[in-house]
């Protein structure tokens, strides 16, 4: 996904939320299990995420080039599908 | 649209961190939660709706079973690989049992007098006597066997494979698998309305929670609920389905007969399982995110004049509010700055 996404010169950034208990710890162990490479960052507290009202995980949010949230929520395959198709659509 | 004299809030409880599996004694008055992240299992009344006091366990407790007649309160220690037994009268641990890896899915048949746990790490299920508190059996299920359910109409108990698409059916005389209801995507928890024949099982990566016929052993229906359902249960004698979004905060109301969901009620951030108090419909929800149980009621007795839509984020078409958040990997800030002029996703997740 993040091989893929790279290739139309989109980034993913994960952020790691409120595991309550060694944050640092919980997503590194997490992020091995997974394989997930890349970018990751830690909202230890919950304070980034409030701020932006969202309330769940997994929660994406989808930034443009110029810097406007273009979506949120985004976790379904067909959302993803969708949403990517729309944004990455260089005659769009 | 459904108002909040639909769902009247009685607050929310603080509870340990990180509450996972969560059971209600009625007629006692009492509450149990497993803190996934305090390892503990948090004791509260539903009256005054406080802890009465926690009761350490093992690591990373995720389900709980109530086993009323037997006086025991059963947690997964997912990173203990253990069941531990409470005795709900001296509220102590009087037992571990020792099951495979991570278990972190749990039923229980009262008929039969038997927990069943799926070891989710291993794909098997592991099957103990609730009263001589020992493993009987051990058998084969499919990837990530998870979340399981009793039914005592067919005499037998259906595992989830949350990494297979499927459900396994396992005998509930013989303990033998017995066959096998393939499912949607990442089925994560299972409710099961025994009289009527029906299973409800959330499809947490997709969103749907799918209604399974247990006696033509197939999904009949496909229902659309809100962001990541992964909390399951049945209220009004199965003329309600309450689903826990944990993509969203809020519980999915479903209507049985029409099959649609009616109402999403808010309750706290990222919450996954729920019970329901079959005494006074009062429902009970354990919220991860904020580490609390919120407590509503639904007086909900028709169908609301709106029912739940599509809804647009306030955030979108707005600039991302500015983040300064540590690398993970090195501990050093990254700030939107640094990503200016680039198009990226923020993928927000928690290890749990």
């Amino acid at each position: 996904m993040r091989k893929r996404a790279a290739k139309f010169g989109l980034e993913i950034i994960m952020v790691n939320v409120w595991e309550h208990v060694d944050p640092r710890r919980e997503a590194l162990h997490f992020c091995k299990i997974h394989n997930i490479q890349g970018t990751v960052l830690l909202d230890e507290t919950g304070e980034y995420i409030t701020r932006l009202g969202i309330r769940g995980v997994p929660h994406n949010v989808v930034v443009d080039k110029k810097g406007i949230v273009q979506a949120v929520g985004v976790t379904t395959p067909d959302e993803v599908r969708t949403t990517l198709t729309k944004f990455l659509n260089p005659f769009g | 649209m459904a108002t909040s004299d639909d769902f009247p809030t009685r607050g929310a409880i603080p509870v340990g961190y990180g509450p996972e599996g969560i059971a209600v004694d009625g007629e006692v008055r009492r509450g149990y939660v497993a803190c996934a992240r305090s390892d503990s299992v948090a004791v509260f009344d539903l009256e005054s709706r406080e802890v009465v006091t926690q009761v350490p366990v093992g690591r990373e407790p995720i389900a709980l079973v109530h086993d009323k007649q037997g006086g025991r309160v059963f947690t997964t220690d997912a990173r203990s690989d253990v069941v531990s037994v409470i005795d709900t009268a001296t509220l102590k641990v009087t037992k571990r049992i020792p099951v495979q890896h991570y278990p972190a899915g749990a039923g229980f048949y009262a008929e039969r007098r038997k927990l069943y746990v799926g070891n989710t790490a291993d794909s098997t299920v592991s099957i103990i006597d609730a009263d001589r508190l020992e493993v009987i059996a051990t058998v084969p299920a499919k990837l990530a066997a998870g979340s399981l359910g009793a039914d005592p109409v067919r005499d037998r108990v259906y595992c989830v494979n949350f990494g297979d698409a499927s459900m396994t059916l396992i005998d509930g005389r013989t303990d033998q698998p017995i066959g096998e209801i393939k499912l949607d995507y990442a089925p994560c928890k299972i409710a099961v309305d025994a009289p009527r024949g029906r299973a409800y099982v959330a499809n947490s990566l997709v969103s749907t929670v799918a209604v399974v016929d247990l006696d033509r052993q197939e999904v009949v229906d496909t229902l659309t609920v809100e962001r990541a359902p992964v909390g399951m249960a049945l209220g009004r004698e199965g003329d309600r389905i309450y689903a826990a979004n944990r993509g969203t905060g809020r519980v999915s109301v479903i209507d049985r007969r029409s099959g649609r969901e009616w109402a999403r009620v808010a309750v706290g951030k990222a919450p996954g399982d729920l019970a329901v108090d079959q005494h006074t419909g009062t429902i009970y929800v354990s919220d991860a995110g904020t580490s609390t149980v919120s407590v509503f009621q639904d007086r909900l007795d028709g169908e609301p004049a709106e029912l739940p839509s599509e809804w647009r984020h306030p955030l979108v078409g707005k600039p991302l509010p500015a983040f300064s958040l540590p690398d993970m990997v090195t501990g050093r800030p990254r700030t939107s700055e640094e990503f200016r002029g680039k198009k990226y996703i923020l993928n927000f997740f928690a290890s749990w």
